[in-house]
């Protein structure tokens, strides 16, 4: 009888010893495939070009803003989704979106900063041509 | 004043069929929608699961497991998961999102009009009736490919000028989505289930913040 306990408590440890890394790998794969998604989806909606244009005319507000401004996943995204996944796909949706908004408002103040160079050197240039001329004429 | 503006609701059973090159499911429940709003989903399989919105917050709530998820953003949470069933409505989202007005066209019994949007770089096309009902939404790209294609295929009467779709199929560039609506009905906001009426959690239920204040 005791020996029939023995090997009943050892069945039950090792079962649990095995169900555990199992159930453990199924959440992170749940998390790893959430991510997956989320990450792909976040491309789908955060628009790139109005965050080039917001980086553009606003700058470095327009950059804190990016930054600032967290997307916010789709509900129909959510539908039916363990508590488990929502956690990730919510985190991995805004983290990769937040990645992706600040990316091109930087894109678009740096865009936005040549311009503005290259506006103020063409001014400049023709200030100093028209004052060259000026000067050549008396 | 919010129950004078919502006057009354839509409701029913719905089946939401997703596939991706990533994962796909197949999720049914009761849906509730204000005349002008977002869309509240309560679902029974493939486990129980609440999504509706108070202010500017979603809540996620799962009720078997006492958990539930608070997701905030400083963009427009609720326009954001609107889903547009008539052309007012319709008209509304883009004109609100900056989409401006091109053209309108009549092809036989329907009428396409055409949007574009300056900073999106995009243009979308409506397809409606006379009656306001909108049976396709597509949005294209600058080099003119699609990347967003919505499809109503039938319309159930609620009443006297008040269509509600009975299937509507998401195409994107990504991922596949159908939704097959059955019972829908008009719903007094008295008759709503009490979670969707007045979404207050429990105290029992654990709440984790996702957002732009969280803690």
């Amino acid at each position: 009888m005791k020996k029939f306990t023995r090997m009943l408590t050892a069945g039950v440890v090792a079962l649990v010893l095995i169900g555990e890394p199992a159930m453990l790998m199924a959440q992170s794969s749940n998390a790893t495939q959430a991510c997956a998604q989320a990450q792909q989806d976040v491309q789908m909606e955060v628009n790139k070009t109005l965050w080039l244009a917001i980086g553009f005319f606003g700058g470095i507000f327009g950059i804190a803003a990016a930054y600032i401004i967290e997307p916010s996943p789709p509900a129909s995204k959510l539908l039916g989704k363990s508590p488990e996944y929502v956690a990730a796909y919510t985190d991995c949706y805004k983290e990769a979106g937040k990645k992706i908004q600040t990316n091109a408002a930087i894109k678009g103040c740096v865009i936005g900063a040549l311009v503005s160079i290259a506006t103020y050197g063409c001014c400049i240039l023709f200030n100093i041509g028209a004052a060259g001329a000026a000067a050549s004429t008396y | 004043m919010l129950y004078i503006l919502i006057s009354f609701w839509i409701g029913g059973q719905f089946t939401r069929f997703y596939s991706s090159s990533i994962s796909s499911d197949t999720v049914a429940g009761r849906f509730y929608k204000p005349q002008y709003g977002a869309m509240s989903f309560v679902i029974d399989t493939p486990l129980k699961q609440v999504i509706t919105y108070s202010a500017d917050t979603m809540i996620v709530y799962y009720p078997d497991r006492k958990k539930a998820f608070k997701i905030k953003s400083l963009q427009n949470i609720i326009n954001q998961n609107r889903i547009a069933t008539d052309l007012k409505e319709a008209i509304g989202l883009l004109r609100k999102s900056g989409y401006i007005f091109l053209r309108k066209e009549k092809k036989g019994d329907t009428i396409v009009s055409y949007w574009t949007h300056e900073k999106r770089k995009t243009t979308l096309k409506i397809v409606y009736d006379k009656k306001g009902r909108v049976f396709e939404v597509t949005v294209e790209n600058a080099k003119g490919r699609t990347l967003y294609s919505t499809r109503v295929f039938e319309y159930i009467m609620l009443r006297d000028s008040l269509f509600f779709p009975k299937k509507i199929t998401s195409i994107t560039t990504q991922d596949t989505e159908l939704f097959v609506f059955d019972s829908v009905r008009i719903i007094l906001q008295d008759s709503l289930p009490e979670i969707i009426k007045n979404p207050v959690l429990p105290k029992s239920v654990s709440v984790t913040i996702k957002g732009f204040d969280e803690k």
